[in-house]
């Protein structure tokens, strides 16, 4: 560690939901169809309570998957990005009358025990402006920290799944995106953005080995990809 | 939509950015390092050099007050036998010199014979000796006649001594320069 820590131009993405611990190391490839491929990727279960609501009841376990995943392909100084997904952080999809509300305008009591925050998504069709909301309470988010402390990560970024997934929507479409079109698929599938993304889109993007099945795993995968995208590792 | 994150963090360019920096200002200040080096070795070293001769020197010079001190003594000295030289040169050169007289007598005598007293006045010499018998006056006054320095030897008075038992003779002569 001393004099500077090392730095290595990878990004491994560790995403925490209900009795699941996966971990992904995608990188940027230059030759092949998808533009990215997936390294390595690992789906840790957890299912003896390591991990409920998203609290960390049993950081050791969870710290030893993280760790065991980073040695075992020596990432140990690569940038780690959490995505937390479970009913402890609450999302919500609020339409607002305007698309420059005042933060009082959400009616979300302030507190020092919580961190909240909003972001414009889409407008609907009814003339208002939909914001996606976010509250997480500051311990669930210095349990993370103190984790990643643990385990040694070079942690630049804790997130939620959703923020991913329209990450990953924003980077299918490129350039080509627009608000109107996430605003059309978003009400087709009412807010529900894991739907909106397809497989395919995922396989277009990302090259997964045979010996993940993608079906089973895509969500995940496309977190990793949604994360690596937003940090812009690779510039 | 901007960027959510949960926690305050350094983004991975600002990392690079850190590193980068780093490891410009190390290669820099060996870059300094080396430079000021080269210009300041070179100097150091002389001067280590000069401090040793400095030293040394200072070693050698240890005594310096004394041996100054001795050659003033010892120059000193030298005037003065000098001087004494050049009057004892400048006495014995002169032309009436009774070096030689002297020398003569000194010679003549022993065998029993001491000189007592040698008194030069102008070209006339006094010589007052003492012998143990006539026999050595004779033989000492006819040595002095022999002997070109002098001229006209002859004694003047033997008289008997009687606290020493001996003859104390006066013999008058001319000095002949």
């Amino acid at each position: 560690m001393w004099p500077i820590p090392a730095l290595d131009h990878d990004l491994v993405s560790v995403s925490f939901s209900q009795n699941n611990l996966v971990c992904c190391w995608i990188q940027k490839v230059k030759e092949g169809v998808a533009p990215l491929t997936l390294r390595a990727y690992k789906h840790y279960p957890l299912n003896n309570l390591e991990l409920e609501k998203l609290i960390l009841f049993n950081p050791t376990i969870i710290k030893q998957h993280i760790v065991s995943f980073l040695q075992e392909h020596s990432l140990q100084n690569a940038f780690i990005t959490f995505c937390l997904d479970g009913s402890s952080v609450a999302e919500q999809f609020v339409a607002m009358s305007t698309s420059t509300p005042h933060r009082s305008d959400f009616g979300i009591a302030v507190s020092s025990n919580i961190l909240w925050e909003y972001r414009y998504v889409y407008p609907n069709d009814h003339g208002q402006y939909v914001f996606y909301v976010y509250v997480v309470p500051r311990s669930l988010v210095l349990q993370y920290q103190l984790l990643a402390i643990a385990a040694r990560c070079n942690l630049i970024a804790i997130t939620t799944k959703t923020v991913a997934m329209l990450d990953v929507y924003k980077n299918i479409f490129g350039t080509a995106f627009r608000r109107s079109q996430l605003a059309v698929d978003m009400m087709r599938y009412d807010n529900n953005i894991d739907r909106i993304i397809s497989i395919d889109a995922i396989r277009r993007m990302v090259r997964v080995s045979p010996s993940v099945t993608i079906s089973d795993e895509y969500v995940y995968i496309a977190t990793a990809y949604g994360l690596f995208c937003v940090e812009r590792i690779d510039e | 939509m901007k960027k959510v994150n949960f926690i305050a963090s350094l983004s991975p360019q600002k990392q690079y950015e850190i590193r980068r920096w780093f490891w410009m200002t190390v290669l820099l200040s060996a870059c300094a390092f080396m430079i000021g080096t080269c210009f300041i070795v070179p100097q150091l070293l002389l001067y280590v050099s000069l401090k040793k001769e400095v030293s040394v020197l200072r070693e050698k010079t240890k005594n310096y007050a004394d041996v100054v001190k001795n050659k003033g003594t010892l120059k000193t000295e030298y005037e003065t036998l000098r001087t004494r030289e050049g009057k004892i040169n400048a006495y014995s050169k002169q032309q009436k010199n009774p070096y030689l007289h002297i020398t003569s007598l000194v010679e003549a005598s022993g065998n029993g014979v001491q000189l007592e007293s040698v008194r030069f006045n102008k070209k006339d010499v006094e010589v007052v000796m003492v012998c143990p018998t006539s026999e050595h006056a004779n033989v000492f006054v006819k040595r002095l006649s022999v002997l070109s320095n002098f001229s006209h030897v002859k004694m003047t008075s033997l008289q008997h001594d009687a606290q020493t038992k001996s003859l104390r003779c006066t013999i008058k002569g001319h000095v002949i320069f």
